[in-house]
């Protein structure tokens, strides 16, 4: 069993499942939590939440940029 | 973890708040949040028509969204600036606007650059050396002039945006870096209006951009997720970025740098010094203020090309 995290079009797997959190994933991709939402089939997912097999989360990027 | 107000499961931590909230009490606290706001820097009122500058992304429709549930006039405005790229950018972010402009019954105004103006932005930017540099400083100011010309003709009260607190304190960090004082003293949740010149407002200017995505995500609200191709790299998501990590060590970092930045400005700049200080002077092309005599930096960049 494994959990798959889609990133920027990108599509990864997770097979260590055991105890894992939203938070570990982000530290897993060396990501900031401000800087992505964690969605599960259209849920969205705090830092703290635990994940189970077979979840397919999608980090959505929330930085803007541009010019004001 | 549950939420503060209810036994529901959280769905958002805000850390700089201590505030974790469900769904349903996360989209009243930005309601609630964004109706302090516009009290609170006494930005319009419900009897003000708002010109709302809209992108396709989560800010603006959030905003919009947002306004519309708090019973406010809005109507919208699109700039088409015929950036392409991978995703088709413009023409992408235009139909978001459009699909909720629809749904909402909605009036919104679209502008095209290239039919209006003679060029994309890509090919201003090509054919001008200040935009070979730069493509986001001739974005802002052709969008800035254009907000203010078609809020002009239409007759609305002010112009908003949908700038949020990541905006703001990346604008900020920078003014910092170099000490551009005129550029600090302006920076505000809310521009008066002078002469030729539409108040601006920012109601989401104390929203983090995790919420206003997290806003639009739940509230269904589709929206570009793609960024411009042009702000990759850009000295905004740089400064976003590092602000990130500062905000990840240290909750609320980001909130207080702007929050206090506003309270101490009347103490780093004197009255003689205020927002409404500086001497304009009137296009004589198309009548829009600008800061020099002759022809405003819109029209030389429009006469060149």
């Amino acid at each position: 069993m494994s959990i798959k995290v889609l990133i920027k079009n990108k599509e990864y797997l997770l097979e260590e499942t055991d105890d894992l959190t939203v938070n570990k994933v982000f530290k897993r991709f060396n990501l900031l939590p401000e800087g992505y939402l964690c969605v599960r089939n259209g849920e969205l997912l705090t830092e703290k939440d635990l994940l189970r097999d077979g979840d397919i989360l999608r980090f959505i990027p929330v930085i803007s940029g541009g010019q004001q | 973890m549950k939420c503060r107000k209810c036994d529901q499961k959280a769905v958002i931590n805000m850390r700089q708040h201590k505030l974790a909230l469900c769904k349903d009490h996360f989209l009243s606290w930005v309601c609630d949040q964004t109706e302090r706001n516009i009290q609170k820097y006494k930005l319009f009122t419900r009897n003000d028509q708002i010109l709302l500058g809209v992108s396709g992304g989560k800010d603006s429709l959030a905003l919009w969204h947002v306004l519309l549930k708090l019973g406010y006039q809005t109507a919208g405005l699109y700039i088409h600036l015929g950036i392409h790229g991978e995703n088709q950018y413009s023409t992408t972010s235009q139909q978001y606007a459009q699909e909720f402009a629809q749904k909402y019954g909605l009036k919104l105004h679209i502008v095209n650059v290239e039919a209006d103006f003679g060029k994309t932005i890509p090919q201003f930017s090509q054919a001008n050396k200040r935009g070979k540099l730069k493509p986001c400083s001739i974005c802002g100011l052709v969008k800035r002039h254009t907000m203010n010309d078609i809020a002009l003709q239409f007759g609305y009260d002010v112009l908003i945006t949908g700038h949020n607190l990541d905006d703001e304190v990346s604008v900020l960090f920078n003014n910092v870096l170099s000490w551009q004082v005129d550029f600090l003293r302006r920076q505000s949740p809310y521009i008066p209006a002078k002469e030729g010149l539409l108040p601006k407002a920012k109601p989401f200017c104390r929203f983090y951009e995790k919420e206003t995505a997290a806003y639009a995500i739940l509230a269904d609200i589709p929206y570009i997720e793609d960024e411009c191709p042009f702000s990759i790299g850009s000295t905004t998501i740089q400064n976003k970025q590092l602000l990130n990590q500062l905000e990840h060590d240290r909750p609320g970092t980001k909130l207080a740098f702007y929050i206090k930045f506003l309270q101490a400005k009347n103490s780093l700049f004197s009255e003689d010094y205020s927002t409404n200080a500086e001497e304009l002077f009137l296009c004589p092309n198309c009548g829009q203020p600008t800061q020099q005599p002759g022809d405003c930096a819109f029209c030389r960049l429009i006469s060149k090309n």
